[in-house]
């Protein structure tokens, strides 16, 4: 019980954190995209008290919350990229670091594509494919994979606080 | 012949005194005075000063740990006094900010507004949207427009008991009918996914130049007319092209947008019912 209030107060911490200020740092278009970040650093953290994709529906129902998206688009972003990251970790065990910046290049590439298709196709909106990939994609992934280890390093903290000790993996 | 009698020791040593009393007095044994004390003062200073030292190496402890303290509390001070500057400084810059607005409601008084402060924004960098701190409980209602001190920020977009969702003119999805001043030429204001802003519509033969004033023309419903939007940047015309390709200037800083005003005594117009849709039999 406490490992899931815990996760959950980290989650909705880290989308409250971009919507008032990490969403402002920008490089070009881009911007580190936290909720991602620690999603992936927990998920690494955290191997035995829920699955990768419970987690992901969390982040995407809260960022989903904030969002301008049509109502169960987060939602749905957020629940492919934590199928995705149900399967690599079963696979991906040690080290750590390796499956962090797997879940976080794939998640970077992941969440701002869907987003820009519902963006482009359901809001019709005209963004051109190449200002979405010069502009937001890959800044976005650079500088996701900066931020990822300072990230993990905080989740790691938290985690060793909330979860017990045989949960904590890494 | 007469011997004469010694004087007594104790005389000669009584005017010995008094002639050097007298010589003291008289300022004449200064100088010898002077050379012959110089010594004693200096073993006097070394014996203060070795002794002000052995004293202060004993008391050091306690003083050192008193300095702490002191230390500590001074600092807790300025800590304190640092975050009063702080604060006092983020209410000035807030005053300024409300002393703006307060100029725009004065500019246009046929409006009644609602300050609100802008608490978020949306997590994806696709959407340019804001989140305030007013909702339907504060008379907010979707279709709202949006401003800030020098200009349109918005329009209402959606609204829950505490909060709104404000979408940006510089979204891609948004669309302000607006008026080139002073040709009067009416064109569409367009967002881009980098913020940029551009006029569609433009003719050819329109005469736009660069620093001309953009305001909202008021057609479609959607904003009253007459708020500034911003000013041309720049013109381009193209032989083969139908219009103008204008970039615009937004007069609102959306970057460090904190305080915004909602026109809540406007109410949009939907027209969509009166644009004609093609009948069953057209093709």
């Amino acid at each position: 019980m406490r490992a899931y209030v815990g996760g959950l107060i980290l989650l909705w911490f880290a989308v409250l954190l971009q919507s008032a200020v990490v969403s402002q740092w920008r490089l070009l278009q881009g911007a580190v995209d936290l909720p991602l970040l620690v999603w992936a650093a927990w998920v690494t953290r955290e191997r035995r008290v829920a699955p990768a994709w419970f987690w992901a529906l969390a982040v995407g129902a809260l960022w989903g919350l904030y969002s301008a998206l049509p109502s169960g688009a987060g939602l749905v972003i957020y629940a492919g990229l934590g199928l995705v990251a149900q399967a690599l970790r079963r696979r991906i065990w040690h080290p750590p670091y390796l499956l962090l910046f797997i879940l976080v290049f794939v998640g970077s590439l992941w969440v701002p594509g869907l987003t820009y298709l519902v963006v482009r196709f359901a809001m019709q909106s005209p963004i051109p494919f190449r200002t979405a990939l010069v502009q937001v994609i890959l800044p976005t992934v650079l500088l996701n994979l900066l931020a990822a280890l300072p990230v993990y390093a905080v989740v790691a903290e938290w985690a060793d606080w909330v979860l017990p000790a045989e949960e904590v993996g890494g | 012949m007469m011997k004469s009698r010694p004087l007594p020791s104790w005389l000669i040593l009584a005017l010995l005194l008094a002639g050097l009393l007298l010589l003291a007095l008289g300022g004449y044994l200064a100088p010898i005075v002077r050379v012959a004390a110089a010594p004693a003062l200096r073993a006097q200073s070394a014996v203060v000063r070795y002794v002000t030292a052995v004293r202060d190496y004993l008391r050091t402890p306690t003083d050192v740990q008193a300095l702490r303290q002191r230390n500590q509390e001074l600092e807790a001070q300025v800590a304190e006094l640092q975050t009063q500057l702080a604060l006092l400084q983020q209410q000035v810059a807030d005053l300024s900010l409300y002393a703006a607005l307060v100029d725009f409601a004065r500019a246009h008084p046929e409006h009644e507004y609602k300050t609100a402060q802008v608490i978020g924004r949306d997590p994806s960098p696709f959407l340019h949207y804001i989140i305030i701190n007013l909702g339907s409980d504060d008379g907010i209602r979707p279709g709202m427009p949006v401003v800030s001190a020098q200009g349109l920020v918005g329009q209402v977009v959606a609204v829950i008991p505490r909060a709104a969702r404000v979408r940006l003119i510089t979204d891609p999805t948004s669309r302000v009918s607006v008026r080139i001043t002073p040709s009067n030429t009416e064109a569409l204001l367009v967002g881009s996914v980098t913020g940029d802003l551009s006029l569609e519509m433009v003719p050819l033969d329109a005469k736009v130049n660069p620093g001309d004033l953009v305001v909202t023309a008021g057609l479609g419903g959607e904003y009253p007319p007459n708020i500034l939007v911003g000013q041309v940047l720049s013109t381009r015309r193209l032989a083969h092209a139908l219009f103008q390709e204008v970039s615009v200037q937004p007069a609102t800083p959306f970057e460090d947008l904190r305080l915004v005003m909602v026109i809540v005594n406007f109410r949009p117009v939907d027209i969509e019912p009166l644009i004609p849709t093609p009948g069953p039999g057209a093709p």
